[in-house]
């Protein structure tokens, strides 16, 4: 008995060669029905027999393209209308304004891979894609996403491409980047002699062998250029450092395979799985075997990467190198370079080989980080692999921008019900960032059709952000709210999880502006959607200098001394021995007359006093070095605690007390930072159960900078899952300030329905 | 002092303290109002009120304040400053001596400046009602017809030239009332420009911008100027002088210099094919010795200024709602 069944796929299948992969199962089980994209997904119609039906629905998800996600899978019976004679891909309704699902950009796959030995018009092709793999949003300008609104417009299909392109059985059938060795782009070398080639295997060959001496090369990539180094020679290292002004922020190491990666690394099944997969992010890994000098210093964790493009595996397999640094290609805090001119004027003279190609870089994407935490993949900074996926709401967003908040910044914009969060875009106060921020921007109401209707930024008075957002409310009169910065940061994880009931919100990080004038950044909420209210906060210690605190970790040491001993605070020896007396004396001046010292309550300060009192780090020469390096010399299987005052467990006086006493008595400085995350994870779990007894509540939701710490967030939930209190953390969104623009738009999506 | 009912104090401190030491034909003629003689069809005429706390400290006092900060503003017009009014709100309790030290530090800036006293005023107020002393000052200059100094003269290409080391008045404020020890080291840098402004004016007659960057240093100026002109500012960090401990005093205090008010340092913007003339012109200004090109108008996004820093980035120069607040996560 035949039916027809309306099928309804909702998830990641756009754009990634899902409606072909639909015709051939159908096809290929002679069903009849065709395919088509909709607004929301994909709709499949089939005449078939129940049976048939079910091994169709069960093929959807089994066969499916890897990168396809599929979310939900609706069959709706209906009796057959009118037989059709074949299964046919039904083209895409232009629909209004509705086409918002793009991409993101997907490594290259293991057919493509294997197509580079074996097809003749591509073999050894790097820019070889099919519509599994291969740059997404990274290439786009415009939609509907086909050929001419990509930066391939340029270049015309062979005869051999295009009867792929149009071959519905073939895996480029409407692969909009294919390209070949006729038709597609090229590399194109640099040197600073004055010689160029577009030769595909010498420029191979001459990186490898820069690359084997010790060299450095800039290279385009998908979303930006990248500056390579040799991760086992400390010079080359050097050289990095010195060309990028970056001197200290650990490098991103990328490995020809997982194999060789586990020979330095050691790596988790779901890791593994992460680090694999088509997103390829970078992966935060312990270290098993040092990998080299001056890579991360400190640290025992290596950010880890697998290729991507094609020309990262030629790159490993001619320099038969094992592990290379694998950095943006930029100077400073400037955003990654990506036009082809802009990198050759900046990087040529600090380089040894300059490589770029002619396939135009729409938009920038940054490499994604991403660590696992309790068990879950944590995204740390979401870019390429990701943006511009969005995360699906239960209820309306439409025309809502929020602008996010400045030094991680992130906008994001709400379509029908949707949050399109930014790619990772960085510090505002950079003017380039700035410039890459609002052409972002720009770019991203121009690709989702998007029309801002409603506003919403932060509360701080100053960030960039905010002064945009005021601006644009200004130029067309529209409406703007502001949200204090710990609310959206708590607002965030409830938008992922789509909690709405009232929670504990336990928010830690560096700064944010709070409603009494003061710095908040370890706070504890009672809050829904719609209000919070502060229940519980750290104590308030004095922030000498305003933002020179948050450069200088030892400023920090010396105010929560000053506050918890006053005139008697006790520095160690060889505090006042690295720092002198004098200046010392002089921030303690600062603290006394109140100049330019407001209060603040921010975690991330805490982590940097407790630092550098340890001698860990007195100066951050980028953001929350002192706490990561606090966090990676703390010891394994110490489970002391210091002492914890019950009535009122933020208080610090005791953990200072032992801190300072341990010091003294020469414990280990790492056993120390053990027992400093030991006894502030106890702290925040005694808040924790209090307020959930006294505010009645059973949810609690994690959030903040400061979560990014794996060893507090670890020791946290843990005891919170014994405890049998359920929390939330972010997984999908970061929970640094990255979110802020998340947790804004949540908001605003609750005040703007009313 | 005494609180006064309006009566016979104030007219004793008007005879002993102010006649004698602002003494000139036009105060001696004892009216409601002076009458002035005018030479040009064009006058500048403007306005300031002076709370500084401390009145005194290291390079002047209120009093000099007062008088450079208004002709500072009459020559920021292009004006020749001709006429000064000065008024007084005076705090029950100001020591005598301390009144007649401002008055005569007034006076002889006044003098120094070429600009005349020529009407006054005092009250005394209650204890707690002001501290201290409380100056108004209005000025009148006047102008040569043909010179248009407006900030939406300013255009691409122009240069930026600050005419000394920026900070100083800012600091020493700050470091005296807090009693922080930057005193010994750094001076107000109160002073007022006249002969500098006016060799430049008649060096170089289409400056097309000047302004004393006073409250909020030259980083607020410079915005209010390119959010006027619709233009973008770039500055270059390596030129911008600012003294070593001004420096050293900003970092301690988390302060950024550039936003720290002066008292004495003038922002010009001119075309470029003037830029060198007039740098040597300030430049041989006793006022002007350390005056630098910090920067040009140039194409970008219209209101806004940025700094091109030494590390080879470039840093936005925003606007301040208030206080620096902290904003680093
Ligand atoms: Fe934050
Ligand atoms: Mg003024
Ligand atoms: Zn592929
Ligand atoms: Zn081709």
């Amino acid at each position: 008995m035949i039916s027809q069944y309306n099928i309804h796929i909702k998830g990641l299948v756009q754009g990634v060669g899902f409606r072909p992969f639909v015709y051939r199962l159908a096809t290929d089980m002679h069903l009849h029905g065709y395919v088509d994209n909709r607004n929301d997904g994909v709709f499949v119609m089939i005449q078939a027999t129940p049976s048939q039906k079910d091994d169709f629905v069960k093929g959807l998800t089994t066969h499916k393209p890897d990168v396809a996600e599929i979310e939900t899978v609706t069959v709706l019976e209906k009796p057959v209308s009118k037989p059709l004679p074949d299964f046919f891909i039904a083209p895409s309704r232009e629909v209004d304004n509705h086409i918002t699902r793009i991409s993101p950009d997907i490594a290259v796959c293991d057919e493509c891979l294997q197509d580079l030995i074996s097809q003749p018009h591509r073999i050894r092709y790097p820019f070889i894609n099919c519509t599994h793999c291969g740059p997404r949003f990274s290439i786009i300008n415009a939609l509907p996403y086909d050929r001419p609104g990509t930066t391939m417009s340029v270049f015309r299909m062979c005869p051999e491409c295009e009867a792929e392109y149009t071959d519905v059985r073939d895996r480029r059938f409407h692969a909009q980047p294919i390209a070949c060795n006729h038709c597609g782009p090229h590399y194109h070398l640099f040197m600073k002699n004055g010689y160029e080639t577009v030769d595909y295997e010498e420029i191979l060959s001459r990186m490898a062998a820069v690359l084997r001496q010790g060299g450095v090369v800039a290279l385009k990539g998908l979303g930006g250029f990248n500056l390579i180094c040799n991760a086992e020679n400390e010079k080359a290292i050097c050289r990095l450092r010195e060309i990028k002004k970056r001197y200290k922020k650990p490098f991103a190491v990328m490995f020809p395979d997982v194999p060789t990666l586990s020979h330095y690394l050691n790596i988790l099944p779901l890791e593994k799985e992460i680090v694999s997969s088509w997103r390829r992010p970078i992966v935060l890994l312990e270290e098993k075997q040092k990998i080299g000098t001056g890579i991360n210093d400190g640290y025992k964790t290596v950010g880890a990467m697998l290729p991507y493009l094609p020309v990262h595996y030629h790159l490993f397999a001619s320099s038969e190198l094992k592990a290379l640094v694998m950095t943006s290609g930029n100077r400073g805090d400037n955003p990654i370079l990506t036009d082809n001119d802009a990198a050759l004027s900046d990087l040529l003279r600090e380089v040894d080989l300059f490589v770029e190609h002619n396939r135009d870089i729409s938009n920038r994407v940054d490499d994604s980080i991403v660590q696992v935490v309790g068990s879950q993949p944590r995204i740390i900074r979401r870019s390429r692999g990701f943006t511009p996926e969005p995360l699906s709401l239960k209820f309306d967003t439409e025309g809502i921008l929020a602008f996010g908040a400045e030094r991680v910044s992130m906008f994001a914009l709400g379509k029908d019900k949707e949050i399109i969060l930014s790619q990772y875009i960085g510090d505002l106060k950079n003017r380039e960032t700035y410039l890459f921020y609002r052409e972002a921007l720009d770019k991203f109401c121009l690709l989702f059709r998007f029309t801002p209707r409603y506003l919403v930024c932060d509360a701080h008075p100053d960030y960039f952000s905010t002064q945009l957002a005021l601006q644009l409310a200004q130029r067309f009169q529209i409406p703007l709210l502001r949200v204090q910065h710990h609310h959206a940061h708590a607002a965030a994880v409830m938008a992922e999880y789509g909690l709405t009931e009232d929670v504990i919100a336990v928010c830690l990080d560096g700064t944010g502006y709070g409603d009494d004038g003061c710095i908040w950044g370890g706070e504890i909420f009672r809050c829904n959607q719609s209000e919070y209210r502060r229940i519980a906060h750290l104590p308030y210690v004095p922030l000498p200098g305003g933002d020179a605190a948050a450069k200088s970790p030892w400023r920090m040491a010396v105010s929560y001394l000053k506050s918890i001993y006053g005139s008697k605070a006790d520095y160690p020896e060889t505090f006042i021995e690295r720092l002198g007396e004098s200046h010392i004396r002089q921030i303690e001046m600062l603290i006394e007359k109140g100049v330019n010292t407001p209060l603040t309550s921010s975690a991330g300060r805490l982590f940097d006093a407790v630092a550098s009192l340890l001698g860990i780090c007195d100066e951050n020469t980028y953001q929350a070095e002192a706490a990561a390096l606090l966090e990676q010399i703390a010891e394994n299987g110490i489970s002391r605690c210091y002492p914890i005052n019950s009535d009122n467990p933020l208080d610090l006086r005791s953990l200072f007390d032992g801190i300072l006493k341990d010091y003294r008595l020469s414990v280990p400085v790492s056993e120390i930072a053990s027992v400093f995350h030991n006894t502030l994870s106890a702290m925040l779990l005694n808040i924790i159960i209090q307020k959930v007894k006294t505010e009645r509540l059973t949810t609690v939701v994690l959030s903040g900078g400061v979560f990014q710490n794996k060893r507090l967030t670890n020791l946290l939930i843990k005891q919170l899952a014994n405890r049998k209190i359920s929390y939330y953390l972010s997984s999908r969104i970061p929970c640094n300030d990255g979110a802020i623009a998340v947790g804004q738009l949540y908001i605003a999506a609750l005040k703007k329905r009313g | 002092l005494g609180h006064g009912s309006g009566g016979t104090l104030t007219q004793s401190l008007i005879d002993e303290i102010f006649y004698p030491a602002f003494s000139n034909p036009f105060l001696q003629q004892q009216h409601d109002g002076t009458v002035l003689p005018l030479m040009s069809q064009h006058i500048a005429f403007t306005t300031d009120s002076f709370v500084v706390s401390p009145l005194f400290f290291p390079g002047g006092n209120i009093g000099d304040l007062a008088v450079n900060g208004t002709v500072n503003d009459l020559l920021c017009c292009g004006a020749t400053p001709l006429y000064l009014s000065a008024g007084f709100i005076l705090e029950e309790g100001l020591p005598l001596e301390d009144l007649k030290k401002i008055v005569k530090t007034m006076a002889k800036a006044a003098e120094k400046a070429g600009i005349t006293i020529v009407t006054g005023d005092t009250k005394v107020v209650e204890k707690g009602k002001c501290d201290g002393v409380f100056i108004n000052t209005s000025g009148i200059g006047s102008i040569q017809k043909n010179l248009r100094i407006s900030p939406k003269n300013v255009t691409e290409g122009d240069i930026v030239i600050v005419t000394g080391p920026i900070g100083e008045h800012g600091v020493c404020i700050l470091s005296t009332r807090e009693n922080l020890g930057f005193e010994s080291k750094i001076k107000s840098d109160t002073v007022a420009l006249r002969s500098m402004v006016m060799n430049l004016l008649s060096g170089i007659p289409n400056i097309h911008m000047l302004r004393d960057a006073t409250r909020g240093g030259i980083a607020s100026t410079l915005n209010e100027i390119a959010d006027t002109a619709q233009v973008s500012i770039a500055l270059d960090e390596s030129k911008i002088p600012i003294e070593e401990p001004v420096l050293s005093a900003c970092e301690l205090l988390g302060l950024d210099p550039l936003y720290v008010a002066n008292e004495g340092v003038l922002l010009v913007i001119l075309p470029p094919e003037e830029a060198e003339s007039a740098l040597q012109i300030i430049k041989n200004d006793p006022n002007g010795s350390k005056a630098e090109i910090i920067g040009e108008v140039v194409k970008g996004t219209p209101g806004e200024v940025y700094l091109n820093t030494a590390l080879g980035s470039s840093r936005i120069i925003g606007r301040l709602s208030g206080e620096q607040l902290p904003r680093i996560c």
